[in-house]
């Protein structure tokens, strides 16, 4: 654990496997809390604002409630019957109905034959079938998925809670001038406040892995470079952020069931490690394995445009690619359409952010993909 | 050749052999003085280079000293070097990065004694890896060393030099220096058309036509890319860009052709100009004078000019004259034995005419003084060839009748003349005109004669034109010459027919040439011969579809000429 951060406090309480459908909205779990009452009565944070799903998933995995009040299944185990809270409102600020949900998911590419839904009939006003592609569990998970979000109306958000982007800023200095809640993945910043009585620093939950996917094999595969432990640790030295050799499970181990398209392999292949140009985890990381080739190789970095990575990954003409994976995901098929098929995938480290909070900020919750939720915020005197 | 074609070229010599020796001495001279001042630059250059190089071998040194005494006495160095302190881990894998941005280096690398690569500025996560190549070779050299190592994007090129320091007893080597980007070259050549250019020790000598190399200085060379680096020889060669001067040469050259061409030009023009005013006046006489026999005497050598070509017109004018009068001359010792001739065919004529006429007068006598009553019937047999002989006399008569009479030299007036010609001319349809000077000018010579000319003249100008609608033929007068020159009468015959082209002109003063049915070919040929025995000259302008114009020029009569 870093100096100066206090220890992820993880309140697992409610978690367990509940009858479908009921849930606790009463739950604590997966919640944050600074070691400080709530006082203030607004907060600023640079969080990313997100819509809701009909269906959240808490750091554990347990369903709760979001768009949807409750959720049933039919025999068959892959029609769910959703019912949508009563007061929901669109971000239009006009009631956000059951058609109206499903005319945002189709519109959206969600619903048929390639969409995680393969149908969807709207029973009334708050109620609508969903059948999903496959059976699933005891609850629709896939609804918890973020392509299933929609914005609410402002009025409906949090109040007292203030959003705002940090594009380009030092954390450090929008902590300077007054934001009380971020996200970052600098360790300078928590060294910074660490040392400042009103700040608290979390570690996140380890929400990604890098991954090494490298079309070609042969004898002068990077993956072999790679295969000492030492060598795996040292990865985490030079991506600079908090960081550990990756650990399993891995969702792409079970890719085989998924159907895509097949890239003919390209005849010329480069000798580039290439990674996404915004991302400078992957950038150190692609660095590090170009420095564990023997000199004299071609090997080199370079860095692509997202719409220049797209095509490189589906041709694969590229040596390797190095890129950023969610540790968990609902939809394997989909989170991997854009990885080459015949590519092989070494995992590399499992990252982290750190959560910095001014102390007396309302309660945090963290979901299941590690997304930062504030669900009220007290008036400051209130029990 | 022709004399016009000599004078052409000669003028074209005289104008451009002096220029193009002008343009080869320039040229030749800025030649030389360019490749002394290239070769004072580049000595100056070289010069420079090598003490730039210097400076910077003293700067590098004194960057790594001060990065070695500072990190001697760093503690989080000390705590991860020596004791492998997690917590200082991150700190001395980013501590040459840092330093290496600080004290302006693009190179900076920490290793142990083992050669391990502790922290990389130019390639952070180069760390751990093993290069004991580096320092061992870097610390025997005082110099700088040209190093050939990686970055993660593509291999780099930088001048390096070492320094150690100790730290609780164990060596640590620092090696660091700076980039030698092509920028970096181009600002050591300090000249657009000098070039330094690094040269590896495996790349091919510089061998191009486009530059020449001035100097070469070689630098130390370690590629830490290979499988077995060592200390090689690169070098920095200084060669100079062959564009420049020959840009230059060829600009030189390029204006020194264009004045070349432009002066070629107008001297063409000129020459082209000149030779055609001097030669021209040349051939016009010649042509006047080929065209020079007795019987066409008429040419006019008249000239303004006062040059040498005026003079040799007068000249021919004069001998032209002479000919003239002597031709004259000639004609009447002609005439006089023609007359002699004459008088013999005459004699001979009449005594062929008389003779039938005596033999029937003998007959009529010798039948009168033997058979008087068959008189009357004989004479009615004979009468026939009476008459045919009488008639051949009367036409033998007529026919003399038109050969010419002795000459008078009188003055005539010649407006008298003309009026008294057109009013006999017999025309149908034709206007005739005379535009008569009011001068009433006269000349010397024959009225009777001078009649026969204009009756010649205007019934040919008659005839051209007959059946034609609108046409005219109109006879002019008027006094020309004088003031210095001989004073002549002009007598102008025009008229509006078809012309005549230049063969047919050339035919037209022969004898017994003639365009008309019933025409004797023998107008015109009279009319040329009554001109020259009155000493006046004859000129005839006319072209095909435009008309004809007789020019008659006679001597014109003194004031106290008789009438």
């Amino acid at each position: 654990m870093r100096r100066g951060s206090v220890t992820l406090a993880l309140l697992i309480l409610g978690c367990a496997p509940k009858p479908v459908p009921s849930i606790e909205p009463a739950s604590e779990a997966c919640r944050l809390f600074a070691d400080a009452p709530q006082r203030l009565a607004t907060v600023t944070v640079a969080l990313p604002e997100n819509g809701v799903t009909p269906i959240r998933l808490d750091c554990r995995g347990s369903a709760r409630p979001g768009l949807a009040t409750s959720w049933s299944h039919d025999a068959s185990g892959r029609t769910w019957t959703i019912t949508l809270r009563d007061n929901a409102l669109g971000s239009d600020g006009r009631p956000l109905t059951a058609d109206r949900l499903a005319a945002s998911w189709s519109e959206r590419g969600l619903v048929g034959a390639t969409g995680l839904v393969d149908s969807i009939i709207v029973l009334d006003d708050r109620r609508l079938a969903v059948m999903l592609g496959q059976v699933g569990d005891s609850v629709p998970s896939i609804l918890a998925d973020p392509a299933f979000s929609v914005p609410l109306a402002a009025e409906q958000r949090p109040a007292g809670v203030k959003f705002e982007q940090l594009t380009g800023e030092d954390p450090r200095d929008a902590l300077d001038r007054g934001t009380d809640i971020l996200v970052t993945q600098n360790p300078a910043v928590v060294e910074y406040v660490a040392g400042q009585p009103d700040f608290v620093s979390f570690n996140l939950p380890w929400t990604q892995t890098y991954v090494l996917l490298e079309p070609g094999s042969g004898t002068d595969s990077l993956a072999r470079a790679l295969s000492d432990s030492q060598v795996q640790r040292s990865l985490a030295d030079a991506a600079r952020v908090d960081a550990r050799p990756a650990e399993p499970p891995f969702w792409w181990s079970e890719l085989s069931a998924c159907t895509a398209h097949t890239a003919a392999e390209p005849q010329h292949r480069s000798s580039r490690v290439v990674y996404p140009e915004d991302d400078e985890v992957a950038r150190r990381l692609a660095e590090r394995i170009v420095a564990l080739t023997p000199p004299g190789t071609e090997v080199r970095t370079a860095a692509l445009k997202p719409a220049e990575l797209g095509v490189a990954l589906r041709n694969g003409s590229e040596k390797a690619y190095v890129l950023a994976a969610p540790r968990r995901s609902l939809a394997p098929c989909r989170d991997a359409s854009g990885w080459p098929r015949t590519a092989s995938i070494l995992p590399l480290i499992d990252t982290r952010d750190f959560l910095i909070v001014r102390r007396g900020s309302p309660p945090l919750s963290v979901e299941w993909d590690g997304t930062i939720r504030i669900d009220s915020i007290r008036t400051p005197g209130t029990p | 050749m022709s004399f016009r074609t000599r004078l052409f070229l000669g003028i074209l010599a005289a104008v451009l052999l002096p220029l193009g020796a002008l343009a080869y001495g320039v040229r030749g001279e800025m030649d030389r003085r360019l490749t002394a001042e290239y070769e004072q630059r580049v000595t100056s250059i070289v010069a420079n280079i090598e003490a730039d190089l210097a400076a910077l071998n003293r700067t590098v040194a004194g960057r790594l000293g001060a990065l070695a005494s500072e990190l001697s006495r760093d503690t989080r160095f000390r705590l991860a070097a020596l004791q492998s302190d997690p917590g200082s881990r991150q700190y001395l894998l980013d501590y040459a990065g840092n330093a290496m941005r600080l004290s302006g280096l693009t190179m900076l690398q920490i290793q142990d004694t083992a050669g391990k690569i502790l922290s990389s500025g130019h390639f952070r996560n180069e760390f751990d890896l093993v290069q004991p190549a580096l320092p061992r070779l870097i610390s025997n050299e005082s110099r700088l060393v040209l190093v050939r190592t990686r970055t993660a994007e593509s291999p780099i090129l930088a001048l390096v030099r070492g320094d150690s320091l100790r730290v609780g007893g164990r060596r640590y080597t620092l090696v660091g220096g700076v980039g030698i980007e092509s920028e970096r070259l181009a600002g050591l050549s300090q000249s657009k058309d000098l070039s330094v250019a690094l040269m590896l020790p495996e790349a091919a000598p510089v061998r191009t036509t486009k530059s020449r190399v001035l100097r070469e200085i070689a630098v130390p060379y370690l590629d830490l890319l290979s499988s077995s680096p060592a200390i090689a020889s690169s070098r920095l060669v200084i060669s100079q860009s062959s564009g420049a001067l020959e840009g230059l040469r060829r600009s030189v050259d390029r204006w020194f052709l264009t004045a070349l061409a432009i002066t070629a030009v107008v001297a063409l023009l000129l020459a082209a100009w000149l030779s055609a005013r001097i030669s021209s006046p040349l051939r016009a006489l010649a042509n006047k004078t080929s065209e020079i026999d007795l019987d066409r005497l008429d040419q006019d050598f008249d000239s303004e000019r006062h040059d040498e070509v005026g003079a040799l017109s007068r000249v021919l004018a004069a001998m032209t004259d002479r000919l003239r009068t002597g031709s004259a001359r000639l004609r009447e010792v002609e005439r006089r034995a023609a007359v002699g001739d004459l008088a013999r065919q005459v004699n001979h004529d009449i005594k062929n005419g008389l003779a039938p006429i005596r033999n029937v007068l003998r007959h009529l006598a010798q039948v009168a003084e033997q058979e008087p009553d068959r008189l009357a019937g004989v004479y009615i047999e004979r009468k026939n060839t009476l008459d045919s002989s009488i008639e051949y006399l009367d036409t033998l008569a007529r026919n003399y009748a038109r050969l010419s009479p002795a000459l008078e030299h009188v003055a005539c007036d010649v407006n008298a003349v003309v009026e008294r010609v057109l009013r006999n001319t017999s025309v149908n349809g034709t206007v005739l005109q005379a535009k008569l000077s009011d001068a009433s000018p006269r000349v010397v010579g024959d009225t009777l004669m001078l009649r026969r000319i204009l009756e010649n003249l205007v019934g040919n100008a008659a005839d051209s034109v007959a059946g034609k609608a609108g046409a005219t033929v109109t006879v002019t007068t008027e006094a020309v010459g004088g003031d210095g020159g001989a004073a002549r009468v002009r007598i102008t015959v025009a008229d509006t027919g078809p012309g005549m082209t230049r063969k047919e002109l050339d035919q037209a003063f022969d004898d017994f040439y003639t365009t008309k049915p019933e025409g004797t070919g023998l107008g015109l040929s009279i009319v040329r011969r009554l001109i020259l025995d009155l000493t006046g000259t004859l000129r005839v302008e006319t072209s095909p579809g435009a008309g004809t114009r007789v020019i008659v020029e006679l001597p014109a009569a003194a004031d106290g000429h008789a009438a």
